[in-house]
Parts: C-alpha cells; sequence; structure tokens
C-alpha cells in the first residue's frame, strides 16, 4: 500500500536497495514498521519545515499589519488637540518623562504644549502614535494599566522596558512582545541590545537597610 | 568584565543630552533640588573664611538632603563646577576626580559650553543662596554622578543599573512635586506651600494595606498608579 503522503511502498524501497549491486555490503533488511517510520521521519520533517516557513511569512505579515492598523489608529488620535492628547496620556498613568522621551524632545516642550505652545506637524503626529499603541496593544491582547506595562522590565536582568524598545526606534519590537507570540522575551531584549547581559551584570544587590531604606551592598558568593 | 567607571554614550552615537533632565531656560525652578543640579554664582565660603562667588553641583545623595522631607539641610555639601575639555566616552573612566559635564551650556559657542564639577574642590553651601539653577540632571545623569562620587570616595564602582534601582523612586518623587507645583502655585500659594502639600498627600496611604505613597513609589510598578491617584486629586483641588 503506497504511503498516504510520499506515495511510496515498501517494496519500492527494497526493490532500489538490491539493485545496488554486490561489490558492497547490502543494507540490512528494512523491516515494515522501520521502513514506515522512515517515510514518516522524511514526511513529518518536510512538513515541519515548511510549517517555519508559513509561521515566520504569518509573522511578518502580522508585523505589517501591526504597522497599518498603528497607523489608522494613528490618524484617528490626531483628530484630537494636542493638549487633549497629553491628558489622555497622564490619565494612563504615563510620566512626562517618559512621555517625553517617546516622543524625542525634553520635558520641557512637552509641558509647553500642555499649555498651549505650538507643535509641528510631525511631533503632533508623534504624541498620537503613542495614544494609537496604547489603543492597538489593549484592545487586541487585553493588557490592563498600560503605562504600568509599558514600565515592566522584559526580563529578569536588565531594565529594558517597552518604553526603551519604543524610544529606541523599535515600535516593530513592542507590538511583537504585546502579542504573546515571543517564547522567550530574552529573544526580543538580545534583538534590541545584543550585549545586555553582559552590560546590566551588577555583582551588587539592592536592600532595605536597618533604617528601612534602600540601601546598595555586595552580592553574596 | 570588571565594573569601571561608564558613560552617558558611545564614541560612534554621541549624544550628551542624555546627561540632561533640562538645562538653561529648561529648567524649572519649582522642582525641588536634587542630587547633581548645577547652580551658577553660589556664594561659598573659602577655608579662610572669606566668601566668593562659585558654579557649583549638589553632591548629596537625594536621602541626604532633607531633614524632614521639605527642608534643605541648613548647610549643602556641593563641589565646584569649572570649565573642563570635552572627555570623550570611551575615556570617562581615566578622569575619577571629576565629573564631566559636557554641553551643560549649550547657548555658548565658546569653550565655556563644556564644563565639569571637581570632586576635590568641596564647598558647603547654605540652601538660601542655591538660587540660580542652570541644570537638572537625567535618571542616568545622576546614576553615573553617583557613581563616580562613589568611587572617587571609595575605590568602590557600583553599575548604574543597581544605582537605578535605589534612585528612581526619589527621582520620581521630585517629578510628582515638580507637577505638583506646577498645578498648584500661584500668587498667593508658594513653592514651599505646594511642595509640604505634595509631601503631606504623598505620606498618605496609598493601598489598601496601609503603605504610604511616597514607600509606594520604590516599586516601578506602583508608579502609574500613584501618578494617576495625583493628577486626579490635582484636578479636583
Amino acid at each position: 500500500m503506497p504511503d498516504s503522503v510520499s506515495g511510496v511502498t515498501l517494496q519500492d524501497m527494497q526493490t532500489a536497495t538490491s539493485t545496488a549491486g554486490t561489490a558492497i555490503t547490502p543494507l540490512p533488511t528494512i523491516e515494515a514498521t522501520q521502513a514506515a517510520a522512515s517515510i514518516l521521519t522524511e514526511d513529518i520533517g518536510f512538513d515541519r519545515s515548511r510549517a517555519q516557513t508559513l509561521n515566520q511569512e504569518y509573522g511578518d505579515l502580522h508585523q505589517r499589519i501591526h504597522f497599518v492598523e498603528w497607523q489608522t489608529r494613528t490618524a484617528a488620535r490626531g483628530h484630537a488637540g494636542v493638549a487633549e492628547m497629553l491628558g489622555d496620556l497622564a490619565d494612563l498613568g504615563f510620566a512626562w518623562r517618559d512621555i517625553a522621551r517617546l516622543v524625542g524632545v525634553s520635558v520641557t516642550a512637552v509641558q509647553k504644549w500642555r499649555h498651549g505652545g505650538s507643535i509641528s506637524g510631525t511631533k503632533r503626529r508623534s504624541v498620537a502614535s503613542i495614544l494609537a499603541a496604547c489603543d492597538l496593544i489593549t484592545g487586541h491582547y487585553g493588557v490592563e494599566e498600560i503605562a504600568s506595562w509599558f514600565e515592566m522590565p522584559l526580563v529578569d536582568g536588565a531594565p529594558i522596558t517597552a518604553i526603551d524598545l519604543y524610544a529606541g526606534g523599535r515600535p516593530d519590537l513592542v507590538f511583537e512582545y504585546a502579542s504573546g507570540h515571543v517564547d522567550d522575551p530574552e529573544q526580543i531584549v538580545t534583538d534590541f541590545e545584543p550585549g545586555w547581559r553582559e552590560r546590566y551584570r551588577s555583582d551588587f544587590e539592592v536592600f532595605r537597610a536597618g533604617d528601612g531604606d534602600l540601601s546598595i551592598r555586595p552580592k553574596a558568593h | 568584565m570588571a565594573h569601571d567607571l561608564e558613560a552617558p554614550c558611545t564614541a560612534d552615537n554621541l549624544n550628551w543630552s542624555r546627561l540632561y533632565r533640562a538645562r538653561g531656560d529648561e529648567v524649572n525652578q519649582q522642582r525641588p533640588v536634587f542630587t547633581g543640579d548645577v547652580f551658577l554664582n553660589v556664594e561659598v565660603e573659602d577655608a579662610d573664611g572669606a566668601t566668593t562667588e562659585k558654579d557649583i553641583i549638589v553632591v548629596q545623595h537625594p536621602c541626604a538632603l532633607r531633614s524632614n522631607g521639605v527642608d534643605l539641610v541648613p548647610r549643602l555639601l556641593v563641589a565646584e563646577v569649572r570649565q573642563h575639555t570635552v572627555i570623550p566616552p570611551e575615556k570617562w573612566a581615566k578622569y575619577g576626580k571629576i565629573m564631566p559635564l559636557p554641553d551643560l551650556l549649550p547657548d555658548l559657542a565658546s569653550g565655556r559650553r563644556n564644563q565639569a564639577g571637581f570632586f576635590a574642590e568641596l564647598h558647603l553651601v547654605s540652601p538660601k543662596h542655591l538660587e540660580n539653577r542652570t541644570a537638572v540632571l537625567s535618571q542616568l545623569g545622576v546614576n553615573l554622578f553617583l557613581q563616580r562620587w562613589v568611587r572617587h570616595n571609595s575605590r568602590v564602582v557600583v553599575p548604574t543599573v543597581t544605582y537605578n534601582e535605589v534612585t528612581s523612586g526619589v527621582y520620581e518623587e521630585a517629578d510628582l512635586i515638580e507637577e505638583w507645583c506646577d498645578e498648584r502655585c500661584s500668587p498667593g500659594f508658594t513653592i514651599e506651600q505646594a511642595t509640604a502639600e505634595c509631601v503631606a498627600w504623598l505620606r498618605e496611604t496609598g493601598d489598601t494595606i496601609g503603605t504610604m505613597r511616597q514607600k509606594m513609589l520604590e516599586d516601578p510598578q506602583m508608579r502609574s498608579t500613584i501618578r494617576k491617584q495625583m493628577r486626579k486629586v490635582l484636578k479636583a483641588l
């Protein structure tokens, strides 16, 4: 009976081995179960490669559609005035210094915009895009307390947060992290900052001292 | 690799602005005095008792600046700030006796634009003479400053990532007090009154288990909650 996937029969395989000639040691006789397993190994390996390719293609597609939706939401958010948009970010719990970092300006510039100062179209769009990113992440991935989520370190042992990714020009990594499709957040951190393990290694630790305040001491080895 | 003194940026990506939260006209004078603040023309007392005016940087750790959370201690330890050539990032570890302050005065085109705090030239000043603040360090700047100051005094180098765990809560507190003062100060309500009002609010319980908001700020995951609470209160006042 032909294998349902490859169409190869056990007889075909045994015929193939018998034509190899008598000068070399013949292959051991293949039991039917072993042959079936061999075919399955081949077929499943092939399908796995296809799945990996598909996974990669869908990952890329997902990223692209994230950006399309992000742009659409940015345009919608941009209808509001700057002071109103900044007020919305403040109500979500973002720090002014983090908003400034995300937009790429000083804290003073943000405070001026809050009080009616002029803003360029590019910067206005940048403010709208932060809100749009928050909308997208909370809407699709059920993230609660979005400002706190943005301030959460991605991994133990490094202070890298979604704010760092976004301010560092990698909103794609923010969406990828939020989507939960990355098995290990360390992959994202490594993609963002390859040398992070060494850079953030510390032989010191923070502890609460006898007076109740946070203090620093060498780690116990 | 052993820990060594760090720099705010790399040679292939120079960005001295990472050191500063605000400079020149950007400085909000309503922000509480903090470690690393730079003041111009401060009256200091020399060893012989005579007084002169110097540019200075506040050296004391944030927790040692105030006795009661509001009022600065009567004498503050500061280091003299003077012109200094720019130290490239890869050489910051070789200049352990100073805190480089490149681009401190960005409006100047001359060499005076670049300054440094000199750890060997210390003074005590009265808070009443701290009037003309020209720069506030960023969180990263404060951590770099503390790393260099502690190393100068102890030969111990603690990574800035560890300092960050200790200083980020008090830095956040300064941010909140600044925001509170921005909203509350008016001709009839002084900075001192607004600061005291904010500190009193921060010392109230902020959760269901009796934790002071001020303590809650030590936990980065609680900060957005406190900010939201504060902004709601400010709108209601």
